[in-house]
């Protein structure tokens, strides 16, 4: 087995009242141990909720069919104090807005110990020393004083430094990253490309980075998932993705960037309680054809798997 | 933080100065003649001119509002607030012989409506939905809308007049407790059980909950350790705001179940016209207020690392 991660077939319908949000909806694909896949798509694709569903953290008034399979047990069906045991230990999150992620009234020092309190049994005074070195390694000094400090005494990038020391504590196998770069000046945004390669260097692990900066991920990813309204839409090599994309959706991506020609997308994104038929991104693609209408399945062309007609 | 707590105890003194100011008027407030209230008060007698001129003159009547208000101040500040009207003691005897009687009741109250509201609170949150949730949303719809004198008179009747278990009124003793402090926990603890309830389902949405919860820590720890730290900020805020309907209630229950106490004493000096007893419980209920006030500032500071360090 060289994939950490499995998802099979995953559906995440929010239920409201009379409708349902069809957030995620049919998405497979798999993270291979120690690689990097970026999972890119605009607001709204559905790709936060899917990193959320893994580790089960969504409220109760969704349902989430298929499978998530880590260390060959399903993910949604096992019990909740077995879960407890993966997350944090096996499966980290780095969760996107570090200004709310972190508790405001308890020392950053106590909160990035409690990984390793709670899943490696370490003693609460060993566990603080442990957090000082890490503090070090991802340059939040003088450390002895920041372990005892609380987040609003933090900047914006060392609450995010402190959420990805956390993350990194217990040495999972598997860390997701919700959209890293949110808030992040065009500046820092390399600094944060090498906080995630520093990672790397002490573990080997594989990351999931959910991000729609485009840029980001071609620093970043081994490999790229494209999601538009709820489904994978094309799978691929990062260098593949950004030198030949097959998906009309992808190349559009692509031409929207400053680089490229700041080509915006035509239309809106559509409505995830009443997605468009057949293949979702038809009504905005200039390839278009009847056969559109009839959705298409994941098809093999070369290294990449696209969902797009026009490669069948 | 010294100097955190000395700015905000210099801060309570403009708001002292106005109540004593308001507690002295009382006496002017209120129609008709002080001087008459007192040879009333005193020899139960319709007051003669002679006598009124009299008293006028002993008590300092004749003289402007402010110096009388500046003698009753700089009396008042050395705990000096006159002599009864209507008994031979200081007011300050009549009101400590009082004041532990009703303190028992006041603090029985609240330690026993904080603690359940809390209990009650966290239960009901967490089992968002579930029957108990109902049960508690229930009890606090009930405990809202039942008027604690009535309540009062109920379990009078149920509990001394028909099964006779407990004494109707009275004190000093345990059982004598008993009914006052359940009637007034009923009502004083139904806003706080749903307060805290909302409070803390508001922070368990927040996004540190789910990075706490992506940590793999067990659920009580997310709870109590992340959450209800959290909501304990507006919890603190709002149990201490609603102290002064504990000692406004306290003249109700108090008279329902002839509790002996300092909410008794307001009432009988109103009626008697015993004027320096109820400026004194009113200039002193006031401090109280503030000092509890001041007490939970102090405590946000032990919680709340944001205005620890915002001074």
């Amino acid at each position: 087995m060289n994939d950490v991660l499995v998802v099979k077939d995953l559906q995440v319908h929010f239920i409201l009242e009379n409708t349902s949000v069809k957030a995620v909806d049919g998405v497979s694909f798999n993270v291979r141990k120690g690689e990097n896949l970026a999972l890119i798509g605009e607001s709204g694709s559905g790709k936060s909720v899917l990193g959320m569903t893994i580790l089960r953290l969504l409220p109760k008034n969704v349902r989430v069919n298929g499978k998530i399979l880590f260390n060959g047990s399903n993910l949604l069906e096992l019990p909740e104090e077995e879960l407890r045991k993966i997350r944090g230990k096996e499966i980290a999150l780095i969760p996107q807005n570090p200004a709310t992620s972190l508790n405001p009234v308890l020392k950053i020092g106590i909160q990035i110990a409690e990984p390793m309190e709670v899943h490696l049994g370490i003693d609460k005074k060993i566990a603080i020393q442990k957090v000082i070195n890490l503090l070090k390694f991802f340059d939040i000094n003088p450390a002895e004083k920041r372990v005892n400090e609380y987040p609003h005494q933090f900047s914006g990038g060392m609450k995010q430094r402190a959420l990805v020391a956390m993350g990194t504590s217990t040495k999972p196998k598997l860390i997701i990253a919700d959209e890293p770069t949110k808030g992040v000046d065009v500046t820092k945004k390399l600094r944060v490309v090498e906080l995630f390669r520093r990672i790397k260097e002490n573990n080997k692990l594989s990351l999931l980075v959910i991000t729609h900066d485009l840029l980001f991920a071609e620093k970043l990813a081994d490999r790229i998932a494209v999601m538009y309204c709820g489904q994978i839409v094309e799978v691929c090599e990062a260098k593949t993705f950004f030198e030949e994309p097959l998906h009309p959706y992808s190349k559009a991506l692509l031409d929207s960037l400053p680089s490229r020609g700041l080509k915006p997308i035509k239309g809106c994104s559509p409505s995830m309680v009443n997605p468009p038929q057949g293949c979702r991104f038809h009504p905005r693609c200039e390839y278009a054809t009847s056969k559109c209408l009839e959705e298409p399945p994941l098809i093999s062309n070369g290294n990449n798997n696209v969902r797009c007609w026009l490669y069948d | 933080m010294l100097r955190y707590i000395a700015r905000r105890a210099l801060q309570i003194i403009p708001t002292i100065l106005g109540i004593s100011i308001i507690s002295f008027s009382l006496l002017y407030i209120f129609p008709g003649d002080p001087a008459e209230f007192i040879v009333e008060a005193r020899y139960g007698v319709e007051p003669t001119q002679e006598m009124v001129e009299k008293i006028r003159i002993e008590m300092g009547l004749d003289k402007p509002f402010v110096v009388q208000y500046f003698n009753w101040l700089s009396k008042a500040v050395r705990g000096d607030f006159g002599i009864s009207w209507t008994e031979d003691k200081t007011v300050m005897e009549v009101i400590l012989e009082r004041l532990p009687i009703s303190a028992e009741l006041f603090f029985a109250t609240f330690a026993i409506s904080v603690v359940f509201a809390l209990i009650l609170g966290v239960i009901s949150a967490v089992h968002k939905d579930k029957a108990i949730d109902h049960i508690c949303r229930i009890y606090s719809l009930l405990g809202i809308s039942i008027p604690s004198f009535w309540l009062g008179l109920i379990l009078i009747w149920i509990f001394s007049v028909q099964l006779h278990l407990l004494p109707a009124f009275g004190c000093c003793e345990l059982k004598h407790l008993i009914l006052p402090v359940l009637t007034w926990c009923f009502s004083f603890m139904a806003i706080k059980t749903r307060f805290v309830r909302a409070s803390l389902l508001e922070e368990l949405s927040k996004n540190y909950v789910i990075t706490a919860r992506a940590k793999g820590l067990p659920e009580k720890l997310v709870v109590f350790r992340h959450a209800l730290r959290n909501a304990l900020i507006p919890i603190i805020t709002y149990f201490s705001l609603s102290l002064h309907h504990l000692i406004v209630g306290s003249i109700m229950v108090e008279v329902v179940f002839s509790w002996p106490g300092l909410g008794s004493l307001l009432v009988e000096s109103v009626f008697k016209r015993d004027f320096p007893v109820v400026q004194a419980l009113v200039f002193l209920s006031g401090v109280l207020l503030i000092t509890m006030n001041l007490v939970v500032d102090l405590l946000y500071a032990v919680i709340d690392p944001r205005i620890r360090y915002g001074d």
